[in-house]
């Protein structure tokens, strides 16, 4: 427990949970099973957030998330990336909209399989090829990828 | 004491999840911290074996076709949010099409030259 902010975020959880079974109406039983819910459900988020704000002050570089190998973006992972966060946003907007698990339709599923077979492609010849950087500047990591 | 149920809250918090993970990206793309360099950019070679800078028309229609359908997704989404919008096949085999000319660009690209000299 190295970090100050997942300490903080144990203790409020805990903290939350404690408010919960002190004074929300109802049974024992349900008293702890709504304390439990809840505090779980906000531990998760305060991690969550723990990521995106090592992600927003750099501390977690994603600077090489469209990078191939050799340097320069990739249209590969560019599409997948449109693509995962415009589908995965509309799914959280609908389960928030309709209180339950959607029918994803086929049509969906297959633009999300044409895009990350796409990316896979791409990754397989980028590894098969024996090409070098590309776009001036080779960079020193070991991944592969487009 | 009223609070919303678990389901809702765990729904919230995802979408305050994604979305922010998706604004840190897009910001990440603006400011630069997440390079979009060389997109456009094909992977073939010169005569002398070092990379050429050329722009590829593989990758400018793969983009300009995950742009177009991405924007009519969003689109059709925001007239109706409680159901995914229904995608045309046409689009989802242009989408096919589109990404399978900009493989076939790169493989031609990137393995021309382990072929020509497999065949020497």
């Amino acid at each position: 427990m190295k970090s100050i902010e997942f300490v903080i975020s144990i203790v409020f959880t805990i903290g939350v949970a404690f408010v919960i079974a002190l004074w929300v109406p109802g049974t024992p039983a349900e008293k702890l099973k709504l304390a439990f819910e809840y505090g779980m459900l906000i531990l998760l988020f305060l991690f969550a957030l723990l990521v995106l704000a090592a992600i927003a002050s750099g501390k977690i570089d994603i600077g090489q998330l469209l990078s191939e190998h050799g340097g320069g973006a990739s249209m590969a992972r560019f599409q997948l990336l449109i693509f995962t966060f415009v589908i995965g946003l509309s799914f959280c907007l609908i389960v928030v909209c309709e209180c339950k698990f959607p029918d994803v339709p086929n049509s969906v599923l297959a633009l999300l399989g044409i895009s990350a077979t796409t990316y896979g492609v791409s990754k397989g010849i980028q590894a098969g090829s024996d090409s070098p950087p590309k776009g001036g500047a080779p960079d020193n990591t070991t991944t592969t990828g487009s | 004491m009223h609070l919303p149920s678990p389901s809702t809250l765990a729904s919230w918090e995802a979408v305050v999840i994604v979305a922010g993970l998706f604004g840190l990206v897009c910001w990440k793309m603006i400011t630069g911290e997440i390079s979009l360099d060389c997109l456009f950019e094909g992977d073939g070679k010169d005569d002398t074996g070092n990379p050429a800078s050329y722009t590829s028309a593989g990758r400018v229609q793969a983009f300009g076709a995950t742009l177009y359908i991405a924007l009519y997704y969003i689109v059709q989404f925001a007239h109706d949010p409680k159901e995914f919008p229904a995608i045309p096949n046409w689009m989802v085999v242009t989408l096919a099409g589109s990404h399978a000319i900009y493989l076939g660009g790169k493989a031609q690209d990137m393995l021309q030259g382990r072929l020509r000299d497999f065949l020497k």
